[in-house]
């Protein structure tokens, strides 16, 4: 029983990576997909910030703490500019949508392709 | 080592090959015949008598090059072609496949 | 640099479009400079190490840690090569652009994106740390695919930069996976030191199938080049050869992780068997699919593809036998010179090639080949830069091409001489897929639409005769060029300690 609960912030991370991976591969609507792969990038920066969880341990911030048990800083620096990037990276592909409803009048991945081969 | 395989580059050698060969051919082709005129029948393309077709009527299009090529080859490029679906949850599948294809295959060679 | 330079872009841009062009001319070409220098730099003295932030530059392990907390940019032979490569194509490509993209609006953010590209193309090689990898391959997908979608008013502009960014978003996620498996078991994000401290175990073997998937993806080999020819196809102006020019520096980011970080620990001849493999089906696949085009462009970016084939089938013969010194020394090495080699070679005349293909657009507006005919006639400059790339893609002697593929045969057919009958067979369908484009664009009777069509501007022929010029330059002097730029590529790939012990100094 403990071992889930040590281990449940990565269990959690397999749990939204498998829901992530499905609608990445299986939906067609674009919109869809690109809500797939947020919830992907959900589960890597959980991944990330639960990898610096030391037991017992407090928020890293030097002045005034009251102990010297800390949780490891360094994942929590990688989290953010990895959330950043995601907002970055999230709204170019939003855009990239609304431009290929403009030109096509589709959402699905199937019909609004117009390059194959 | 490295001798041998590097005398073969020698493109300079290459070129002025080239340039002998360049001009071997430009005095043969200047024996020809010489007496001519321009622009009567002399200088017309031969087509057994028919007219030249119109420029766009002459020229070989491009998807009619190598058609003997395409139709040996068409039970390779059959599924290959299809497989090009422009559909990007294709792609993603392809890329994810991979990563479980390398990973099992990693596993199965520390194994042996 | 090309950072600065970026942001600085808008704000000059609205002193005037002169200026702007201008200033982002002289600022690539210090960049090219500054290159130039590094390179000259590393070549004499060795590894470069450089880290931020600390109090002197080398000082790469603070005084009261054992190993580096800060960000250190380490510069090697590979390194200083790719830098060399990618400053070289923006300038072209930048240059090329000032004329190509007189008529579009937005140039301001064109000129940003196209700076902060090459930017994140030097940064990727130049960078010592994992995680610094990982952002600067974010920057070069999120500039490539809003330049690759740039002409949004054409539907397979925008359907390529969507393409692009999704499977892009989805492998720098996957190297976002892999980087937290290794801080969660080493606590270091530094390649020299994760080099150090690499213990070979189930989960580095997780993280070195996504790894290597997620960086073969953003280079464009087979099985996951779907990406490539929707994304370059449509790339505005001159930024086809500087995209190209990115995916391969994630290409050569490959190399530097299989390399350096795996090393000696890797269970060796079967992932370079996986990369022979994907050597060899992108060099078939890219070239057949390459035949069947009609679509200028696509076709020169099938070839794109296969070419990396070449690239990727030499530097895995060379990782096939790393853990052998008697092969490295008799063939490996030579393997590796051979690909790296392909690597710049490729830049140069490939993006010469989407130069000419981009030229044909720009003044013929279509890119279908069904239509073109007799261009030759008109476009004199554009067919004879043509004709350079097509026989040096070919690998015709003279040409750089042939230099760097007879050393990419005579390896692999040390190892296995059906590798060299493949690699034969698709230089030959290259030049068949060549003559096919030269044949229904530029040869032929003139056509009666195209016959006010006159040559390309001046600026566009600049470019296209800074990648040409380089070309040549390349073909007439391979000897030099090898012993000084390529095999110190080579030999830092394999000199996996000599790159540990440059940041951990010696210990």
């Amino acid at each position: 029983m403990s071992t889930i609960v040590t281990n449940a912030p990565f269990i959690g991370v397999a749990a939204l990576a498998c829901v992530g991976l499905y609608i990445m591969l299986a939906q067609r609507n674009l919109i869809k997909i690109v809500m797939g792969i947020t919830i992907f990038e959900s589960a890597v920066n959980l991944f990330l910030v639960s990898l610096g969880y030391r037991n017992e341990g407090i928020a890293p911030i030097f002045t005034n703490a009251t102990g010297t048990h800390m949780v490891l800083p360094v994942p929590q620096a990688l989290t953010l500019t990895s959330i950043v990037i995601g907002v970055a990276t999230t709204a170019l592909m939003l855009t990239f949508i609304v431009l290929i409803y403009r030109h096509t009048g589709e959402t699905d991945a199937k019909k609004s392709r117009r390059v194959k081969g | 080592m490295s001798a041998p395989i590097l005398t073969f580059w020698a493109p300079l050698l290459v070129v002025i090959a080239f340039v002998i060969v360049t001009i071997l051919a430009y005095l043969y082709r200047n024996r020809g015949e010489s007496s001519y005129k321009e622009g009567t029948e002399q200088t017309k393309v031969f087509l057994s008598g028919e007219d030249e077709p119109e420029a766009g009527m002459r020229h070989v299009r491009a998807h009619n090059m190598y058609w003997g090529f395409f139709e040996a080859m068409k039970r390779y490029y059959g599924p290959v072609v299809r497989a090009h679906t422009g559909i990007v949850n294709d792609y993603l599948i392809w890329m994810f496949g991979l990563v479980a294809l390398i990973g099992v295959a990693l596993f199965a060679a520390g194994l042996f | 640099m090309p950072l600065l330079a970026a942001f600085l872009t808008p704000l000059v841009g609205r002193i005037g479009s002169q200026a702007r062009n201008t200033f982002v001319i002289v600022a690539l070409a210090i960049v090219q400079i500054l290159v130039i220098i590094v390179a000259r730099d590393v070549y004499a003295n060795g590894i470069h190490v450089y880290t931020l932030g600390a109090a002197l530059p080398s000082l790469a392990i603070p005084e009261t840690h054992m190993v580096p907390v800060r960000i250190i940019l380490e510069v090697d032979g590979l390194g200083a090569f790719m830098g060399l490569m990618g400053a070289t194509v923006a300038l072209a490509g930048a240059i090329y652009s000032i004329s190509c993209m007189k008529l579009e609006t937005g140039q301001d953010r064109f000129y940003t994106l196209l700076l902060l590209l090459a930017a994140s193309m030097v940064g990727i090689q130049y960078t010592g740390d994992l995680f610094n990898l990982f952002v600067f391959l974010e920057i070069l997908s999120i500039s490539g695919a809003a330049l690759a979608g740039f002409r949004t008013r054409f539907v397979d502009a925008v359907e390529g930069g969507f393409k692009y960014v999704i499977v892009s978003t989805v492998a720098a996620l996957l190297v976002l996976i892999s980087i937290g498996m290794f801080y969660g078991q080493y606590n270091l994000l530094n390649i020299a030191a994760l080099a150090d401290a690499m213990q070979y175990t189930a989960i580095d073997k997780i993280a070195l199938a996504l790894l290597v998937v997620a960086l073969l993806t953003k280079s464009g080999a087979v099985p996951s080049h779907w990406w490539v020819p929707d994304t370059y196809t449509p790339a505005a102006g001159g930024t086809s050869p500087i995209i190209y020019g990115a995916s391969l520096t994630c290409l050569a980011a490959l190399f530097r992780v299989v390399f350096s970080l795996y090393g000696l620990k890797l269970s060796l001849s079967l992932i370079g068997w996986v990369v022979i493999i994907a050597g060899l089906l992108s060099m078939f696949v890219g070239v057949t699919m390459a035949l069947r085009q009609t679509d200028v462009k696509r076709l020169m970016t099938y070839h794109a593809i296969s070419q990396e084939g070449y690239m990727l089938l030499g530097v895995g013969v060379g990782l096939a036998v790393l853990g052998d010194p008697q092969a490295v020394a008799a063939y490996g090495r030579e393997a590796i010179a051979g690909g790296i080699f392909h690597v710049i070679n490729n830049a140069f005349f490939k993006g010469l090639l989407l130069l000419t293909g981009e030229a044909l657009f720009f003044q013929l507006g279509t890119r279908d080949l069904n239509k073109m005919g007799g261009m030759g006639r008109n476009m004199k400059w554009t067919c004879a830069f043509f004709i350079i790339g097509a026989l040096a893609i070919s690998g015709v002697p003279p040409f750089n091409g042939f230099a760097s593929k007879l050393m990419i045969y005579e390896s692999s057919f040390h190892l296995n001489p059906m590798l060299t009958i493949i690699a034969l067979v698709v230089s030959v369908m290259t030049l068949a897929s060549f003559t096919k484009v030269f044949q229904a664009a530029f040869t032929g009777p003139e056509q009666p639409e195209y016959a006010q069509v006159q040559g390309v501007p001046l600026s566009m022929k600049i470019g296209m005769g800074i990648l040409a010029g380089a070309t040549v330059l390349f073909s007439l002097f391979p000897q030099f060029v090898v012993d000084t730029i390529v095999y110190p590529a080579a030999d830092a790939l394999l000199n996996q300690a000599g790159y540990v012990s440059a940041v951990m100094g010696g210990a």
